[in-house]
């Protein structure tokens, strides 16, 4: 479903991705790991259009996004959840996960995917009137997956969901980040937390300094000794 | 109430733009250019040709952001202000070169002319006009932001732009709809502005200096702030010109240079 082929990104003469590649099949939990300045949230953005490669092409559905501007690549069905979650703090709850619908969408398809987002996140539907600004670092995660969610994405791209938060809204996460691939959402997490990622993800690729030094099935990885040694503490 | 629409206009397009358009009264005066033409020499019927002068310069908005002022959303203030001050000076040349560099005053529309007493003394009924015309506006503008789809994607993008184009906001297209609003907003203090104002090259420049300092006082970017400072300005100019008639101006940049010093961000800022 999406293909990333030999992408490089620099930041001015920084060079911050080196011939990355990787992709995501349908239906899966693809995790990239690697430890924080090793290129991961570029990635993410590179993929969702908000920077673009300078070589390389990264193609989704057969189709080449690597210089569609980020607004068309979510309507092609990729949402980005970001590092540090950046939601709009003076929208309300509610409002906030309106703006994730997509024009395209029809009235009742987004009042379906909304019930189904209270759902998940019993939460926001409590606090729907409330400023997203006002909620706690749990809940403005599950505010950001949410709208991420509104616009019914073929592949949810999640940066860090666990990051600043406390070990049991972490567990609250990713048993979200479980249930959403069962029903079928394809998903390419980055993150810091290699355990918990690997535990999730079907498939994984390390990322070390802007490359990819390692990929495969996720539960070999977790065997792996270079991987224990540096991500896992052991 | 002329400089409400300005600073209306003025502070949305900084707000969500992030850009300080000097170039703002120089629609003003585009605005009242046209009403003149559209109302007092084509005699097209007043309503119309207010309607007309925002469509035009709405259009000339659009060009504008299209063209130009698109490529400036990452640059530095100083470069923001050097092209936006550069139109000042082509829109008053062009407009001499086309209407003549004499100020000119259209006729009053009739329905409007007269005077209503109020506690003894004569008010023209045109000042109530532009009163009420200008808190219809004010209320037109916060239900568009509060409570429409085109208001929530406006409001996220100011907050977060990069955010908003992720989650499928075409904020180029969105921007272009602000700025040719905020043209408008402008075009309309210009336009019903002609009949009691008069009609010259350079009265832009007049208006934009004093609706900046609105800005300024209510808070950069906010739309509240510059009804009040609106207001604030207002009052303090047409007591100035009552009672120290040589300070006018001196008075309102006092009232800002206190506000920036009591509080920087200005009375609404965050």
């Amino acid at each position: 479903m999406l293909e990333v082929k030999q992408i490089s990104v620099s930041y001015g003469l920084a060079p911050a991705l080196w011939e990355v590649s990787l992709s995501v099949r349908d239906g899966k939990i693809v995790a990239i790991v690697g430890s924080n300045g090793a290129g991961k949230s570029t990635l993410m953005k590179a993929i969702s259009g908000l920077i673009h490669p300078g070589e390389g092409t990264i193609e989704f559905d057969q189709r080449r996004i690597d210089h569609l501007p980020p607004h068309q690549v979510a309507r092609m069905g990729i949402a980005h959840v970001p590092e540090g979650r950046r939601i709009f703090p003076h929208l309300t709850v509610i409002e906030n996960l309106k703006m994730g619908v997509l024009p395209i969408k029809g009235q009742k398809r987004a009042q379906e995917i909304l019930n189904n987002v209270f759902n998940l996140f019993p939460i926001l539907a409590e606090r729907q009137r409330q400023l997203g600004g006002t909620l706690s670092g749990g809940q403005q995660q599950m505010l950001a997956i949410g709208r991420g969610l509104m616009s019914d994405p073929k592949i949810l791209l999640l940066d860090e969901p666990s990051l600043g938060l406390a070990p049991i809204i972490v567990d609250m996460v990713f048993e979200v980040i479980t249930r959403l691939n069962s029903q079928g959402q394809t998903i390419l997490l980055v993150e810091q937390n290699a355990f918990l990622s690997l535990e999730v993800a079907q498939y994984a690729y390390v990322l070390e300094v802007g490359r990819i030094v390692l990929e495969g099935e996720a539960t070999k990885l977790i065997d792996d000794p270079h991987i224990k040694k540096a991500y896992l503490g052991e | 109430m002329y400089l409400w629409l300005l600073a209306a206009g003025l502070t949305l397009v900084f707000g969500v733009l992030g850009v300080l358009n000097f170039a703002h009264g120089s629609l003003f005066m585009l605005g009242a250019y046209a009403a003149f033409t559209f109302y007092g020499k084509l005699n097209i019927n007043f309503g119309l040709s207010i309607l007309l002068s925002l469509i035009s310069v709405g259009i000339i908005g659009a060009i504008l952001e299209r063209f130009f002022i698109r490529r400036i959303y990452d640059l530095d203030l100083p470069y923001q202000l050097i092209l936006t001050f550069g139109f000042i000076l082509i829109f008053d040349d062009l407009v001499k070169m086309v209407w003549g560099g004499v100020a000119m005053i259209p006729p009053m529309p009739g329905f409007l002319e007269g005077n209503l007493t109020v506690l003894g003394r004569p008010y023209p009924f045109y000042n109530i006009f532009i009163i009420f015309a200008g808190l219809a506006v004010a209320l037109v503008l916060w239900l568009i932001l509060e409570k429409t789809w085109w208001g929530r994607m406006i409001r996220a993008s100011a907050s977060d732009r990069e955010m908003a184009g992720a989650i499928g906001i075409n904020i180029p297209f969105l921007f272009t709809t602000v700025f040719v609003l905020s043209a408008m907003l402008a075009a309309l203090g210009g336009a019903l502005g002609t009949p009691v104002r008069v009609v010259a090259p350079g009265i832009g420049t007049a208006m934009i200096i004093q609706a900046f300092v609105i800005t300024v006082i209510g808070g950069l970017g906010n739309l509240k702030g510059a009804f009040v400072g609106a207001l604030i300005v207002g009052i303090l100019t047409s007591f100035g010109i009552l009672l120290f008639p040589i300070f006018e101006l001196f008075i309102i940049f006092v009232v800002m240079a206190i506000v920036l010093m009591v509080k920087p961000e200005g009375l609404f800022g965050k």
